[in-house]
């Protein structure tokens, strides 16, 4: 039986990837037994010591590093046609494709925090504890409105007659509704609007905490208003007189506000991202040599 | 007790009066229709939309949703001017997003734009929804669009929707433009642009567009939509006038209100501070 | 005035939050949290579709890539963070995934820096003709632009720099001043663009509560 290719780039694929089971039974048992023998990992886990456990962990750490960093740095040759790579850029794409999921599976961590506090403050009947009733409530019912949304999108999809499809979004049409009410009636608009309510902050900082007392201060002030002015129709209007094709045109409000942006705010950040870009690679390299320290690195195992 | 001088109870004014003051000052302009004040475009913003324009029939341009409900006014009236001038063009176009509400904006502005300039779902854009797990996502997807992505949104495999025939890794992208309101854009730099030149261009928010500057004079980035001003240029160059344009005078006396503010509370602290009294 | 019963609770949610405004208030508490319990439930839906369902699981079952099954109990290593006796397998795959983002980053400091550097080194006298740039030079001259952006580059490189005390280089004090003073107008620009930014989250919800809800302006679309 002919083996489908998953990856076309591997080269001899049939050797180092198992072949694709279409038969349900087939597939459902090696699925389980993929799962059985991690449960059977686990346990023999549990017998390493603490130190090889440390190595181990270490080890995990500098092989994942030493992927992306060789891949990058050996030698590349054709693949195929329109293709550069060396051995190790056709594992590119299932790496991505194995991170993605981990991306997936990690979204429990923040969902569990959060229901442990406000379950904490249920139980314990905190100050505003009727607000973390509201979260569950809120939460479950995204969640479950939001997944049966997204099921009766595939049903409807799978739907070819249209007399059949329109009597079934009929049908669904609570469901439909209901998560449009949640997203564009609830989430949206509150989430926006959080988010706006700094606008006012801003305003009464401005007027009761921002003090000039410094040269720097009012250097920053300074730019900031003529930024603040250059930066919208306003400022445009005050110096609109100044001819746009004459020796002063640089003196327009918008002119001035760009070339402080493109000539000193562009320095200023470069010169920043430098350090960060140099720092961030230190870090990098610290992490993936596992010389990095602090309360979580330096955890018992 | 001691009689406050004016300079200290200016000074106190409740913040709930600041609050009232811009509120009306913002939603005064709101009411006038008419266009008051000049309008100009910033290099930035034609640097992106002809970019826009330079992308060959073949290509598609992918459009990253990355943005959240909390920069939503932002970002999505930019995104609409964007997907206004790709479906005029008659170009096609790709959402993805690395935020989990930005591929629903993003198909809300789509789908709206789409009714009035009678473009198809499928034929005219797709939507490959949310993708988890950064850089080697990224480069995966680059390598293998189908590694990464085989359904899109609706849960239709991309081999089933037409305009994806042709489009089989980031050779087949003309343009990336990015919408956010955080430091993804970067990323694109360093696995977009960085390995296969792809043009990259990013409308982001006001608070991040400084930063973008160094890589824009560097070339990496081909334009920049600075918020709203942004959209509101992208807007003029449309010739179509949105929710970016029309926000502009309101910004504008906003920000007039913010200058006097700052002058008139360090005044009042000066003279509060000369005469010995209450300095806050 | 709108009829949709979205865009009313839409326009009671806008203005719950705003009643912080006013004060502190349990309108506002809940609101908060029901932004919070929607954001998260839609933060699991999202991922349920688009990447468990609609590629892990998709991938394993209907295109019968059974390996991927491996992928489940190495996420829910994560889990074991929660797990005093276990915890340290959920470092196994923390500690693998930091491992490939290090991996990274050599071809991002490299493609994201290098372009950078050679920015950074603009020629400081221009002469005439097209310039790299694209503008057309027709006198030579000094770049005035470019030579206040080396000096900003280089002034504030030397606030930042360490690796020796300032007091053993002769001047080195006050460029580091001058880059200060330098980085004070970058983030007055900064500071400006951030009141611009808040400014607009506020119009686009002054927007949608005066147009989409009460009807009372015109918004083109």
């Amino acid at each position: 039986m002919k083996n489908p290719n998953p990856y076309p780039h591997f080269q001899g694929h049939h050797l180092i990837f198992p072949a694709i089971i279409k038969n349900p039974q087939a597939l459902w048992l090696m699925i389980g037994a993929s799962l059985a023998f991690c449960v059977l990992i686990f346990f023999l886990l549990q017998l390493l010591p603490g130190r090889s456990r440390r190595w181990l962990i270490i080890g995990c750490t500098f092989l994942a590093g030493c992927f992306y960093s060789m891949e990058f740095f050996l030698p590349v040759h054709q693949l195929e046609p329109g293709k550069m790579g060396n051995f190790l850029t056709p594992w590119v794409e299932p790496l991505g494709f194995f991170v993605m999921s981990m991306g997936g599976f990690a979204i429990g961590l923040g969902v569990v925090n959060l229901a442990a506090y406000h379950a904490k403050a249920i139980a314990g009947r905190k100050q505003g504890w009727e607000n973390s009733v509201v979260f569950f409530l809120a939460l479950i019912a995204m969640i479950v409105i939001g997944i049966w949304n997204v099921h009766v999108g595939r049903i409807a999809q799978q739907i070819k007659d249209p007399g059949v499809l329109k009597a079934f979004e009929h049908h669904t049409k609570t469901v439909t509704d209901g998560y449009e009410l949640l997203f564009n009636g609830m989430l949206q608009p509150l989430g926006a609007t959080m988010f706006s309510v700094l606008a006012f902050f801003i305003v009464s900082a401005a007027y009761r905490a921002f003090r000039i007392r410094t040269l720097e201060a009012a250097l920053m002030s300074a730019t900031a208003f003529l930024v603040l002015l250059s930066m919208v129709p306003l400022g445009m209007a005050i110096t609109s007189s100044i001819n746009v094709h004459s020796g002063y045109a640089g003196l327009r409000l918008e002119n001035l506000g760009r070339w402080i942006l493109v000539v000193i705010n562009m320095s200023t950040v470069r010169a920043i991202n430098f350090g960060v870009a140099v720092g961030g690679l230190a870090m990098s390299l610290r992490v993936w040599l596992s010389l990095e320290r602090g309360a979580y690195f330096d955890q018992k195992v | 007790m001691e009689q406050k001088t004016l300079s200290q109870r200016v000074q106190a004014i409740d913040r709930k009066y600041l609050y009232l003051l811009l509120g009306v000052v913002m939603i005064a302009p709101l009411f006038y229709q008419e266009h008051f004040l000049p309008t100009f475009v910033s290099q930035e913003a034609v640097g992106i939309y002809e970019a826009v324009e330079a992308v060959p029939p073949d290509k598609v341009i992918v459009l990253a949703a990355d943005y959240d409900v909390a920069t939503m006014g932002e970002n999505q009236p930019q995104l609409e001017a964007a997907i206004r001038h790709i479906m005029k063009s008659g170009k096609r176009f790709v959402i993805l997003a690395q935020s989990q509400v930005g591929p629903e904006l993003a198909e809300k502005g789509a789908e709206t734009l789409a009714k009035e300039l009678h473009k198809s779902y499928g034929v005219d854009w797709v939507n490959w929804g949310f993708l988890a797990g950064g850089v080697p996502m990224l480069k995966g997807l680059a390598s293998n669009v189908r590694s990464e992505v085989k359904k899109d949104i609706h849960n239709k495999p991309l081999d089933e929707i037409p305009m994806m025939a042709n489009v089989k890794d980031i050779h087949d992208v003309g343009l990336w433009l990015d919408f956010t309101g955080s430091g993804i854009w970067g990323m694109y730099v360093q696995f977009i642009y960085g390995p296969y030149k792809v043009p990259l261009g990013v409308g982001c928010t006001a608070v991040i567009g400084p930063q973008l500057f160094p890589y824009l004079d560097s070339g990496q980035l081909v334009g920049q939509l600075f918020g709203m001003r942004g959209a509101a240029e992208y807007e003029e160059l449309n010739h179509h006038f949105g929710r970016g344009d029309r926000a502009m005078p309101s910004i504008s006396f906003a920000h007039l209100l913010i200058i006097v503010l700052i002058i008139l509370g360090n005044a009042g602290y000066f003279v509060a501070r000369r005469r010995g009294g209450g300095a806050r | 005035m709108s009829h949709s019963v979205v865009v009313w609770v839409a326009a009671v949610c806008t203005l719950g939050i705003y009643t912080v405004l006013y004060r502190e208030n349990r309108a506002y508490r809940f609101f908060e949290h029901l932004f919070v319990g929607l954001a998260t439930g839609f933060g699991v839906m999202v991922v349920y579709r688009d990447i468990l369902l609609n590629k892990w699981w998709s991938k394993m079952v209907e295109e019968g890539a059974w390996w991927w099954a491996f992928a489940l109990p190495a996420g829910l290593l994560y889990y074991f963070i929660y797990s005093r006796k276990y915890v340290w397998m959920s470092r196994l795959v923390i500690a693998t995934m930091f491992g490939l983002f290090a991996g990274t980053a050599f071809q991002g400091f490299a493609n994201d820096q290098v372009p950078q550097v050679y920015a950074a080194l603009r020629p400081l006298w221009l002469r005439v003709g097209e310039q790299p740039t694209g503008v057309m030079v027709t006198q030579p001259g000094f770049d005035f632009s470019a030579i206040v952006a080396a000096i900003t580059l280089f002034a504030v490189l030397a606030y930042f720099f360490f690796s020796f005390r300032r007091e053993r280089v002769p001047g080195m004090e006050r460029v580091a001043r001058g880059g200060r003073w330098l980085m004070m107008i970058a983030f007055g620009a900064m500071f400006g663009s951030t009141v611009m930014a808040r400014m607009s989250l506020l119009v686009a919800r002054l927007q949608f509560l005066l147009h989409d809800w009460l009807g009372a302006i015109k918004l083109p679309h």
